[in-house]
């Protein structure tokens, strides 16, 4: 998977002044220094709509609640990766959810496959249906407000690399359409996206 | 303004789907030059926001009780040292006393019991989380099934037909093509040759497409059968395993 690794980010100065203003990412900072109760604290402020996160890609509401105890347990044990100058706490834990639910799937898929492999050797082979794929994202498209005040085809575009992990040129195949122009959908639609939620990258 | 491939590349890491290449171009970049990192953490947030558009699910009491004890769970790698790491004696010793080499020959008895039986807990550990993850499996199964059968019931096409069978027997079709859903419920079918299995197919105007292989006794819900007017529903005996086509006359047929 692509996309920053929270263990990735480069370290740097700890910011305080920041963390202030980011209450997710002071409660990181607290976290690093083993305080319980902040832990509490995160969970109980940010575990449910982590959880909708979650459940949004991997779509299984036992494999979600699964999911989201790594990530908890990740948090605890090593939010000393967190850097508040790298970006706010709420988007590490959302890059760290998206990364867990991921492998998760991709961990379900290969065993789903293994089992298809083992079980119906006589069933036709049945080739991957990237355009159902495809219908799949334009519903969570469909369910996400942000996303829907975009134009569609910058939304789909978003949606199927970040929901289902589709890679640029898979979605250029799927929708048909030339990869250069998929790549201006996902920057002019990030872009826009920032814009109406107001992200304010003056940081 | 940035660069519009550094844009590009920046929302590509926050998002995902970028080519190797270019992952290691944008992590490069990310290492280096302090603007892109922030444009980085700028597209890396609106995606936290985005998520939380979503409406929020409270986890279970379960998930709640696990992740609230986190804390106090041992890290692996904080264990503290057991008996395997703890650190020679320092200084030389004097001889051991015989005492000593009864000890040891009574600790080196009771681990030697302790791993035997802990291999039998071992054992009896993992048969028991694969029973439960069968029994999960089935209930997991079960409750689609029963959803898909109250979807089926509910459904205001609801339809069903009764076909005799050509050998003997008969099967109850009940079906909706709004919930593209059919129920099959054999009726004293008789059991096919043991190199070979009865094949559900979906006939319409396009052929014979394969529903998979049925059992003489028991019920079967297929689902996302789309079921165009007109269309029927076949049984064949083919080979065990069953055919790419139909390899025999149909030996029931029930008109959809």
């Amino acid at each position: 998977m692509s996309g920053p690794h929270p263990a990735d980010e480069s370290p740097g100065p700890s910011s305080t002044s920041q963390a202030a203003v980011d209450a997710c990412g002071a409660l990181l900072v607290r976290i690093q220094r083993r305080d319980e109760q902040a832990f509490e604290i995160l969970y109980r402020e940010h575990g449910s709509i982590l959880l909708a996160t979650i459940l949004r890609l991997v779509r299984n509401r036992s494999l979600a609640e699964e999911v989201l105890q790594d990530v908890f347990f990740e948090v605890w044990n090593r939010a000393d990766t967190f850097r508040a100058d790298a970006g706010t706490g709420r988007a590490w834990l959302t890059t760290m959810c998206r990364r867990r639910a991921i492998d998760r799937v991709r961990s379900v898929q290969a065993q789903q496959n293994r089992d298809f492999a083992e079980g119906i050797k006589q069933a036709p082979e049945v080739e991957p249906d990237i355009q159902a794929e495809a219908l799949n994202h334009v519903e969570a498209v469909r369910l996400n407000t942000a996303l829907r005040r975009l134009p569609a085809d910058q939304a789909r575009a978003i949606a199927m690399a970040y929901y289902q992990d589709l890679s640029h040129s898979e979605i250029a195949t799927a929708l048909d359409t030339p990869l250069g122009t998929v790549k201006s959908r996902i920057r002019d639609g990030m872009k826009r996206l920032r814009v109406q939620l107001e992200v304010n990258d003056a940081r | 303004m940035m660069h519009a491939d550094h844009e590009y590349l920046a929302a590509g890491y926050a998002l995902g789907g970028l080519t190797a290449e270019e992952y290691e171009a944008a992590r490069s970049l990310h290492e280096t030059d302090p603007r892109f990192r922030r444009e980085v953490a700028s597209f890396s947030d609106t995606m936290a926001l985005l998520s939380e558009s979503d409406d929020p699910i409270a986890p279970s009491s379960d998930t709640d009780a696990a992740i609230l004890g986190i804390p106090h769970q041992d890290v692996p790698g904080e264990e503290q040292p057991g008996p395997a790491a703890t650190p020679a004696a320092s200084g030389p010793r004097a001889a051991r006393s015989d005492r000593d080499r009864l000890t040891r020959g009574v600790f080196a008895l009771v681990a030697s019991v302790l791993i035997i039986v802990a291999a039998a807990l071992g054992t009896m550990l993992w048969n028991q989380v694969q029973q439960a993850q069968q029994i999960e499996e089935s209930l997991t199964a079960a409750e689609r099934e029963r959803e898909q059968m109250e979807l089926l019931l509910a459904a205001p096409d609801l339809t069903a037909a009764h076909a005799e069978s050509a050998v003997g027997g008969s099967v109850s079709v009940t079906y909706s093509p709004d919930a593209q859903l059919i129920h099959i419920v054999p009726h004293d079918l008789p059991a096919p040759a043991d190199d070979e299995a009865m094949q559900m197919w979906l006939i319409d105007e396009d052929g014979p497409h394969s529903l998979g292989l049925m059992s003489a006794e028991s019920s079967e819900m297929l689902s996302a059968v789309e079921i165009e007017e007109g269309a029927a529903f076949g049984v064949t005996v083919e080979p065990s395993g069953g055919s790419a086509e139909p390899t025999d006359d149909p030996i029931i047929v029930a008109e959809l």
